[in-house]
């Protein structure tokens, strides 16, 4: 099992569940990943960095000669832009979790027992 | 620019609406059937994905103990009713209160059948081009359809297919008489019939079709809504947006659908939790709330179907509103006028966790029968996950908010019984109370709902040494002396020697209540009726020390 389950819970009670590993929801639109993890600012914020960080890219490639050399930098741009968002949305998640004061109560360690 | 824009909407609105087919029994009963097509299309996604979630969340194990207001917030949102006392304990046994409630819910549910039976002429002078037959047969096919719900009130575990049969029956008698009716409308009308049933009759779907429905017909409207909010997008010139106005516009309205579409969902998840209230508070059981969305389903589609020009929408809503309303309140009154008696014995119900369709079913008609007697406790198991799937946890579910539901660790008993629903509803059935348990806290939790039942049903089908689980809960009630409780179920698969091994290891003792072979014909009688003896024995010394 790669993708390891977590509650974390807050001092006032709140309790989120987190998971480790990579976020294929995260790859394929992240700010789905944000509103799914109910990270409000986040959803907020990754809508104009999305469209910034892809002009800024955009405009970038523009450089380049060529329209082949254009087209594969845009789709490797997009590839790895995706899977960035994948490798480190749930590390995100933690990250603000534990800075907003959540502490990790249970976790998956061992299978179940069969009862 | 901006009357020029209004006009093109208006003149948009207008040619749908002016369109004859487009009516407001024509969307209503195009998004009753799209939802009801939905929400069974969606269930065995859901179905499995709880199972999954709940097997997974059974895996974890608690790292740290979460802060006192965690069991606040956990209490205070489950919401428990409190448990009134048991007044008449001393006066009526265990077996004849059961039998007494049951009576009491059989009665009331025919007498809201009737109800709704000799409701159905009343939709006659409405139907357009309908003989006396026909007539006759539309009341046959509202009794053959409205039976299954009422049954599901009142023998709510197993099959129900001969109704199903029935229901299917009468619908193609009905497309006999008629003559003309063409392959597809019988199709059609077959395949509504079989969306009723799956909706209100169905064992391990029908809890999580109505819920569903409510869902996915909010979502419906939502996205009817956000298209009419659209139409500002006609304005635009055929070419595309350009330039600020145009860019601000076509934004503007994508960001209002988009809020209109949510809000649907929003009214959607709010009725749901409407819902689930009434039945946190004992006005409605899970059995009632499916047995009358099924009928609710049934007569507004068949109010739907009245073809008279003259009934207006309006009318429409009141035969409707007077169907449902005079059915609820048969059911209502018939409850009220007679006694129900207070006295309730709670169950512990501990198993092994098997994937055996025989076994769940003999657990399903052991913990059905048992709401009549008294509230039914056990540990959350993927094993009975698609039979015990409530509304509550439905909206735990696709809230994404599961996890919620699960104790992490052992918790005071205070805790344990404000997380349990132990009070009588208002129809005269107790709750089946899963508790849901990661791996760090079933056996704490087990322990102290021994302490808590009044008699123990211990399922060892496929029990062997290698069920270590269903070991340590059988040295825990030989330990705390309480085997005397305990009515064994066994199969030819039950390593009995090892079971007395287990027993042995606490010295000598009084033994079982009872061992029952699964496997006799009799054993849902004889599981039940030894139960209920110690149940009213163990209850009786209880309210006496």
């Amino acid at each position: 099992m790669s993708a390891r389950l977590s509650l974390y819970i807050n001092p006032r009670g709140n309790s989120v569940l987190h998971r480790t590993g990579f976020s294929w929801l995260a790859v394929l639109a992240w700010p789905l990943w944000a509103l799914h993890r109910r990270l409000w600012w986040v959803l907020l914020a990754s809508l104009p960095l999305t469209a910034a960080a892809h002009t800024l890219a955009n405009w970038a490639i523009g450089f380049v000669p060529g329209e082949t050399a254009q087209g594969v930098l845009a789709l490797a741009w997009l590839i790895g832009w995706s899977l960035a968002a994948g490798r480190w949305a749930n590390a995100l998640h933690r990250h603000l979790l534990e800075r907003a004061g959540y502490s990790m109560t249970a976790t998956e360690l061992a299978p179940v027992e069969n009862t | 620019m901006m009357q020029a824009c209004w006009s093109t909407v208006r003149a948009a609105h207008l040619s749908v609406v002016s369109d004859p087919d487009f009516t407001v029994a024509t969307v209503a009963g195009a998004l009753a059937i799209f939802g009801l097509l939905l929400a069974v299309l969606m269930a065995p996604a859901w179905q499995g994905l709880y199972g999954r979630r709940v097997q997974r969340f059974m895996g974890l194990r608690e790292v740290a103990t979460p802060p006192a207001a965690w069991w606040q917030r956990r209490a205070s949102a489950l919401g428990r009713r409190s448990v009134a006392g048991a007044g008449d304990s001393a006066a009526v046994s265990l077996p004849q209160a059961m039998r007494g409630r049951e009576a009491r819910i059989r009665r009331a549910t025919w007498a809201a059948y009737l109800v709704c039976v000799a409701y159905t002429p009343l939709l006659s002078p409405w139907m357009l081009d309908m003989k006396f037959a026909d007539h006759a047969l539309m009341v046959l096919f509202v009794a053959m359809l409205a039976a299954g719900p009422a049954i599901v009130n009142v023998v709510p575990q197993g099959s129900k297919r001969v109704l199903l049969a029935g229901a299917l029956a009468v619908t193609a008698l009905a497309v006999a008489v008629e003559g003309d009716v063409g392959l597809d409308d019988a199709l059609i009308g077959l395949s509504i019939v079989l969306l009723l049933y799956i909706t209100s009759v169905h064992r391990t779907m029908r809890a999580l079709v109505v819920p569903l429905l409510v869902l996915s017909a909010a979502a419906l409207v939502g996205a009817l809504a956000a298209l009419w909010v659209l139409l500002p997008l006609n304005c635009l010139p055929a070419e595309g947006p350009s330039g600020v106005k145009a860019w601000t516009l076509s934004a503007a309205v994508l960001g209002a659908a988009a809020l209109v579409f949510t809000m649907g969902l929003w009214l959607g998840a709010r009725t749901l939790e409407g819902l689930a209230a009434l039945v946190r508070r004992g006005w409605l059981s899970d059995r009632s709330l499916v047995a009358f969305s099924g009928l609710a389903m049934l007569t507004g589609l068949l109010v739907l179907a009245a073809d008279d020009p003259k009934l207006t929408p309006g009318l429409q809503l009141a035969l409707y509103t007077g169907w449902m309303g005079t059915t609820a309140a048969a059911y209502a009154v018939t409850l009220r006028l007679q006694p129900c008696p207070q006295v309730g014995r709670r169950l512990l119900m501990l198993r092994v966790f098997s994937k055996d369709h025989k076994a769940e079913r003999l657990l399903d008609a052991i913990q059905s029968r048992w709401q009549l007697a008294g509230p039914v406790l056990e540990i959350a198991g993927p094993d009975l996950a698609k039979l015990n799937l409530d509304l509550a946890e439905f909206i735990h579910l696709v809230t994404f908010k599961l996890h919620d539901l699960f104790q992490p660790g052992e918790a005071s008993p205070e805790a344990l019984a404000a997380a349990l629903d132990l009070a009588l509803d208002h129809e005269g059935r107790f709750r089946v109370n899963e508790v849901f348990c990661f791996d760090t806290s079933w056996r704490g939790v087990v322990e102290q709902m021994m302490g808590l039942a009044d008699v123990v049903l211990l399922d060892l089908r496929g029990f062997t040494d290698q069920r270590r689980g269903t070991a340590h809960e059988v040295h825990r009630l030989a330990a705390l002396g309480l085997l005397p409780r305990v009515v064994a179920l066994g199969d030819s698969a039950t390593d009995w020697p090892y079971f007395e091994r287990c027993v042995a290891e606490h010295g000598p003792g009084p033994g079982l209540a009872l061992k029952i072979a699964a496997a006799d014909r009799d054993a849902l009688a004889t599981c039940m009726n030894r139960l209920l003896d110690v149940a009213d024995t163990t209850g009786r010394a209880s309210a006496h020390a």
